[in-house]
């Protein structure tokens, strides 16, 4: 089976208190902030490993990105990636839509019988990537899949909805899948690996020689400004030994009908 | 007249929260602007449920099929697409859930309209 | 890797299980291998996880998170190789490193270990907290960034980042100017040590800690390194050299026994109290350094030191070495070591538990809540007690 993993750069804000929003407001501050794989892409690229490492065929890891992004590609090839493309195309500032453009038109021009994406992202967590670049290159998908068995020519998935129900669906190749997170257990990428990943192909492509221009990549939707939510302000601490704060906890819960 | 569209979700017999909450938000909204507000209630038993959505929406359309047991993105994006490319609604407002993360992402692509997920706050 | 790539194939085999492993010195019980003590099974303790190695390496037994788990919940305490009677017992713990380094090269370790090497990669230290947030530690003691000091005082993660340990990093640091001692810290440029990324097999990033630091250290001009931990004590000391880092390493107890010795701190104000030392690992079987934390609290007028019956050889890890203070394989029992241990610290009658290593105060700092003996006994650090004769806070 032939596989496009997509992935994404994001900052790692493991520490939220280090988050700061720039003058501008636009951005965040990224001096200090150090940066990793898109949580939900981590398990993309497991889920990817294990398929190509089960029915063999080929994995291209791809990413719309600045130079910086290569690390994250580093990483997917290290993973077991055979190659990988990045457009080189700073889309950070975009919306969803113009980098699902550039994604469709990339997967357009390569072999696939299944395209992965994380679900969504840690950073902007819009959730749209995915089932966007599905209906422009008009196959079928399922979001938020939590489960995946290849069968001849197709692949069955599962989707956990709300209330703990889940769905399955069998799905005709080709397709796209966006991966949700607990699917599988990502496997650790040892920095060894990544030194010897660096034989492997990266290519880099810009948005024109995929056919697309500035104007087809003007976004739809434009952020305004970012900001912090407002604080709560309602914060109890409950003082006293576990024992004690734990009944008062618990007499909360209670008169609040939790439970 | 101009109208918002809600999507209403169903699961196990009953109207989603997050459809809920859209309905009482989509009733805010409408009532500020003066136009109207449209419920769109789509699977098998979907009309069961007119009358409770009737009491938040200016109209309700529930749109049966029998071979629907729960909403499906497939299928759902194929009506829904017919009803909003038929009545051209100001705003169409859908849960940020597991149904509408399916779904929303290619309804938008298939009529070249703007999405915003996760919401957690809408003005007109 | 297949066994026979397996650098201690030829010798791996030769473990016949005889159970010497578990012994303290004196044999006073099957207690002293602290995964064993805690799960009490044969293939947790040393002799089951070098079984389970060739087993593995062999292909006769399939990786799993059990596995895993297994050979992750040694604390590279180094009791095993005191103990074992056969002559490969010098490469006990090497034979466990080496089939971790094959679960990391493989990228199958447990999910608290690939957490633990993900943050250092990232962040240069297991937490995952900010780089910049590392030098906090010691805002308003007067302790300098090093500059050519005669000494780089060298913290290490857990006395940067943990609340607890950070109190002994900063009273240390206080015990130092108060000597009179010259030395800097490196603060926010300080970088995790990788003593414990060595110990959980991950080679390639301990190379790369080791050569930062190296580089670092010499552009500083550093000649002399006391550290906090005797983990970092362990790295600097015998692997650093193979990164062309060959730098005089104390580990703070020395340079305090010394300057008591030297007489350039006053220890005399004295202390009352029953003390008993619980020996670091990295400090003692490692490094064969007993002696000089005990001449430390020898010297202080009125401490009545007493041993616990596993002492100095026959110590009993705290249960939080080679990276379990954070992968914590071995909590969540009344048969953790830990708390195996301060029952037995508690035992002596001692109403203050000493050690001289942050993973180790933080472990048994737990332990003895956990165990309700927080009216009996409290756990210092020696640098802590020093600190109190001294009326440093």
């Amino acid at each position: 089976m032939d596989i496009i993993a997509c992935i994404k750069r994001i900052p790692d804000t493991s520490e939220a208190d280090t988050i700061k929003i720039d003058p501008s407001q636009m951005s965040i501050e990224k001096g200090s902030l150090v940066f990793k794989i898109n949580d939900w892409d981590e398990y993309a690229l497991e889920t990817a490993v294990q398929l190509k490492e089960r029915t063999g065929g080929s994995l291209i890891a791809v990413t719309v990105g600045p130079k910086e992004w290569d690390d994250v590609l580093r990483r997917a090839l290290a993973m077991g990636a055979d190659r990988a493309i990045r457009v080189d195309q700073d889309m950070v500032a975009a919306d969803c839509h113009s980098v699902a453009i550039v994604l469709a038109a990339l997967t357009r021009s390569l072999p696939y019988d299944l395209v992965l994406c994380g679900a969504q992202s840690e950073d902007f967590g819009c959730g749209q990537l995915g089932v966007m670049v599905a209906e422009m290159l008009g196959v079928p998908h399922a979001a938020l899949v939590v489960g995946l068995q290849e069968e001849e020519g197709k692949v069955r998935v599962d989707r956990e909805l709300e209330a703990g129900i889940l769905e399955s669906y069998t799905i005709e190749l080709p397709a796209l899948l966006t991966i949700q997170t607990g699917i599988n257990r990502p496997r650790y990428i040892s920095l060894g690996g990544i030194k010897r990943a660096m034989k492997k192909e990266l290519q880099v492509m810009s948005p024109g020689e995929l056919g697309l221009t500035a104007e087809m990549l003007a976004p739809q939707v434009k952020l305004e400004r970012l900001e912090f939510p407002p604080r709560g302000k309602e914060a109890v601490l409950i003082p006293g030994t576990p024992e004690e704060s734990a009944e008062h906890l618990a007499s909360i819960l209670q008169s609040a009908g939790i439970f | 007249m101009p109208e918002i569209l809600v999507v209403v979700e169903h699961r196990k017999q009953r109207v989603a929260d997050i459809s809920l909450q859209m309905l009482s938000k989509g009733r805010q909204l409408t009532d500020e602007a003066g136009v109207g507000l449209l419920a769109v209630v789509i699977g098998g038993g979907a009309g069961t449920y007119a009358e409770e959505l009737a009491g938040w929406a200016d109209g309700v359309l529930a749109v049966e099929d029998p071979e629907l047991a729960g909403p499906l993105a497939e299928p759902s994006q194929k009506i829904l697409s017919a009803i909003i490319k038929e009545r051209k609604p100001l705003l169409v407002l859908m849960g940020h859930s597991s149904f509408g993360m399916d779904l929303a992402p290619a309804l938008s692509v298939e009529l070249g309209v703007p999405l915003v997920t996760d919401c957690t706050g809408v003005s007109l | 890797m297949t066994l026979a790539e397996y650098k201690y194939a030829d010798t791996i085999h030769r473990c016949f299980r005889c159970g010497y492993c578990k012994f303290p010195v004196n044999w006073m019980d099957v207690n002293n291998c602290p995964a064993y003590a805690r799960f009490r099974m044969e293939t947790y303790s040393c002799g089951g996880r070098l079984w389970l190695t060739k087993a593995w390496l062999s292909n006769e037994i399939d990786w799993s998170e059990h596995l895993a788990q297994i050979l992750y919940s040694c604390t590279a305490c180094k009791n095993c190789e005191e103990k074992c009677p056969l002559r490969f017992n010098v490469d006990i713990f090497n034979m466990i490193q080496a089939a971790r380094a094959e679960m990391v090269e493989r990228g199958l370790v447990p999910a608290a270990v690939k957490e633990f090497l993900e943050n250092v990669q990232r962040h240069g230290n297991p937490y995952g907290n900010a780089r910049e947030g590392r030098g906090e530690w010691s805002q308003e003691t007067g302790i300098e960034q090093y500059q050519g000091q005669d000494y780089l005082y060298y913290v290490g993660c857990v006395g940067s980042y943990d609340t607890r340990a950070q109190q002994t990093a900063r009273t240390l640091g206080k015990v130092l100017l108060r000597s009179g001692v010259s030395f800097g810290v490196l603060g926010s440029e300080e970088n995790c040590d990788g003593n414990e990324v060595n110990a959980l097999g991950e080679e390639t990033l301990f190379e790369m800690l080791a050569e930062e630091n190296v580089r670092k250290f010499k552009d500083l001009g550093v000649t002399n390194i006391v550290t906090l931990s005797p983990h970092s004590y362990n790295a600097f000391k015998n692997d650093y050299a193979k990164y062309d880092g060959s730098f005089p390493v104390l580990h703070y107890t020395q340079l305090l026994r010394d300057l008591i010795t030297d007489g350039k701190l006053d220890v005399s104000g004295g202390m009352n109290a029953r003390v008993t030392y619980h020996d670091p690992c990295f400090l003692g079987r490692w490094n064969g350094e007993y002696d000089a934390p005990r001449q430390v609290l020898s010297a202080i007028p009125g401490i009545e030191l007493v041993e616990m019956e596993k002492n100095r050889e026959s110590t009993l890890c705290c249960g939080g070495g080679g990276g379990n203070f954070y992968t914590d394989f071995l909590g969540g029992s009344e048969n953790s070591p830990a708390r195996i241990r301060v029952r037995e610290a508690a035992t002596t009658g001692a109403s203050v538990l000493a050690v001289a290593c942050p993973n180790c105060m933080t472990m048994l700092e737990d332990a003895v809540k956990a165990e309700g003996l927080e009216d009996k006994l409290v756990v210092k650090d020696v640098s802590e007690i020093v600190g109190e004769v001294c009326g440093i806070g």
